[in-house]
């Protein structure tokens, strides 16, 4: 029998294979079903200190009596800025998700690759030209979309191979996008100056019952479009070809998953600003834990991104009260550490 | 079954495919032979109608190829490329699971275990794709393009598969084979590129020689592959031997 040239190698790796212990952990895991009820559970407890707690103790008969001294706190402020900045932190984690698999990139972040930063700028011009309060997110969505679209096309034969040059051209999109947003800044007056630089930083103070009112509008439109797109995403994820072979129109995919995005984040940013590294955090430890399927990294992202966004605001709050610190900042000093160590193992080994 | 017009392949002006007929009738296994470039991947492309070709047209079952939707194509043909994502942790059994795509439901639970027992992946199913070896890897790929025919009974269905053996060990590449022979009589016809001309005449019955974008000679695989052929095509000098026994390596 001739030598074949595969069989050693390859003999050596079979025998490998069943040989590597991986420890038998199975049991322990919660299962998926567990984890999502256990997570949600932990949304409304969350939900409910930063209602009753954030950032001070409201007497909690303000629920019940519509009397009560601090009914007003209740109704016209703390509710629609817990609430609202939950849909912020659900809509940022799940545009991760979606931009990550759009891109197949676990890097890709709305708030790196200029996604945020185009939706702010739509959203600063908006201000600049003075328009009616429902232009703004619709401005937002655009600007978003058209960071979504100009990065396929520039990075098209980037995707899903070259990890970390496509995060370049992200970056440099979002340096772009940023430093128009200052030109705008710079010549615009003092009044609009101060409602400009609100995007670049992120907060929560501005979501009133009207904002409150669109974010959940979208965030349960965008909860009962999404579920379809999920199977497909997954197949996404094998590559290109394969999800064409499994018979998936890709391009149909693609506009449709940049659409998704587009509102996603043009929403969170045109009612709190730009938020980084949400997208980033909450996706990739809710993947070590339940693997890369999107059917369960998506529902858990989302409330664990909720989740997240009242914590760092609490943060922002209560550290250098009364004064109140910028969300961004909060989630950036976790977040740009992250980020670093992600690019590094990305490198390495890729998503796996 | 699946039958070729002339097709041929010009991309950007460069000739991939020169003109080309063919006929694949049910039952029977072809075996795509030639040296690199020879554009034996253009052409499964094309016949996996992932790409259209330049000129002439591709028939499945007497519907033009541009007229089948993309889900009943995936149903009536599995294609295994050798573009393949590494560096992805779904468990292999996620990975099997999306086959079933293309039918719209769930993957059945005796089919998934039909095909963890033929590909011997039963103990991997669980762990993270990345993490396999390479002919770990290319058994979860091979399992997963079966599957995705699997619910026709394999009948009237194509298996197109690009270099099925990379990373296979002798004993999987013999059980492969095995498999394959058995799946004939079920009406699949399968199409792949091989690069052992041995296996290519252990067990295909047909075959295709493609040299510099040209079809050498298609027909009967001993027609196809013979010595002096070979030896032309590849322009390395091969002697045809063979042994007394009719062993795995023959030729």
């Amino acid at each position: 029998m001739p030598p074949n040239k595969y069989s050693n190698i390859n003999t050596l790796f079979y025998l490998a294979g069943p040989n590597i212990a991986t420890p038998e952990n199975k049991d322990l895991m919660p299962t998926y079903k567990n984890l999502l009820i256990l997570t949600l559970l932990f949304s409304l407890l969350v939900i409910a200190c930063s209602i009753l707690f954030a950032p001070s103790a409201l007497p909690w008969q303000a629920l019940v009596d519509s009397q009560h001294a601090w009914r007003q706190i209740f109704v016209e402020i703390r509710l629609p800025r817990t609430l609202g900045g939950f849909c912020i932190g659900a809509l940022l984690a799940a545009s991760g998700v979606l931009i990550q698999g759009l891109f197949r990139n676990p890097l890709a972040e709305p708030g790196v690759i200029g996604i945020s930063s185009g939706a702010a700028l739509g959203a600063a011009l908006a201000i600049f030209t003075q328009s009616a309060m429902w232009v703004l997110p619709v401005a937002a969505c655009i600007g978003a979309f058209t960071a979504v679209v100009v990065l396929l096309s520039i990075g098209r034969n980037l995707i899903g191979h070259q990890l970390s040059q496509f995060i370049l051209v992200g970056v440099a999109l979002n340096f772009t996008a940023t430093a128009t947003l200052g030109l705008l800044t710079y010549l615009s007056d003092e009044r609009i100056m101060r409602s400009i630089s609100f995007w670049s930083f992120g907060n929560l103070s501005a979501i009133h019952f009207s904002e409150l009112a669109i974010l959940i509008t979208g965030l349960v439109v965008l909860c009962l479009i999404m579920p379809r797109y999920l199977p497909q995403l997954n197949i996404w994820l094998m590559g290109e070809h394969h999800a064409k072979q499994l018979g998936i129109n890709t391009r149909r995919l693609t506009i449709h998953l940049v659409l998704l995005i587009s509102v996603m984040v043009g929403l969170a940013v045109a009612f709190c600003g730009v938020i980084g590294f949400i997208g980033l955090l909450v996706p990739h430890s809710v993947r070590a834990i339940v693997g890369m399927d999107t059917n369960k990294v998506l529902p858990l992202s989302m409330l664990l991104g909720g989740c997240l966004v009242l914590l760092a605001d609490w943060l922002a709050q209560i550290l250098l009260a009364p004064a109140q610190l910028p969300l961004s900042l909060i989630l950036a000093i976790g977040g740009g550490p992250l980020f670093i160590l992600l690019l590094n193992k990305v490198q390495k080994r890729g998503w796996a | 079954m699946l039958t070729t017009n002339n097709i041929s392949q010009v991309i950007k002006g460069k000739t991939l495919l020169n003109p080309m007929s063919l006929s694949f009738q049910t039952g029977e296994i072809w075996g795509v032979v030639g040296p690199n470039g020879a554009g034996k991947s253009t052409l499964m492309n094309l016949l996996a109608g992932m790409s259209k070709p330049s000129s002439g047209e591709i028939r499945l079952n007497d519907q033009t190829m541009d007229s089948i939707a993309a889900l009943d194509l995936a149903q009536q043909r599995a294609y295994l490329s050798q573009q393949n994502n590494d560096d992805i942790s779904f468990s292999c059994e996620e990975i099997l699971s999306m086959a079933a795509y293309p039918w719209g439901k769930a993957v059945k639970e005796e089919h998934l275990q039909q095909m963890l027992e033929w590909f011997e992946l039963e103990h991997l199913k669980t762990r993270p794709y990345g993490q396999l070896s390479g002919g770990e890897r290319q058994r979860c790929n091979l399992a997963r393009s079966f599957l995705q025919i699997l619910p026709n009974g394999f009948g009237n269905s194509i298996l197109l598969l690009d270099e099925p053996l990379t990373g296979l060990d002798i004993s999987h590449q013999v059980r492969l084979f095995k498999l394959l022979t058995e799946l004939q009589d079920k009406g699949i016809t399968i199409i792949m590129v091989l690069h052992d001309v041995n296996l290519a005449l252990r067990y295909c019955s047909h075959s295709i020689l493609l040299k510099g974008s040209q079809l050498i000679k298609q027909g009967k695989v001993e027609d196809v592959l013979t010595a002096k052929r070979l030896s032309d095509t590849f322009e390395t000098e091969l002697i045809y031997s063979a042994t007394p026994t009719p062993h795995f390596y023959w030729a």
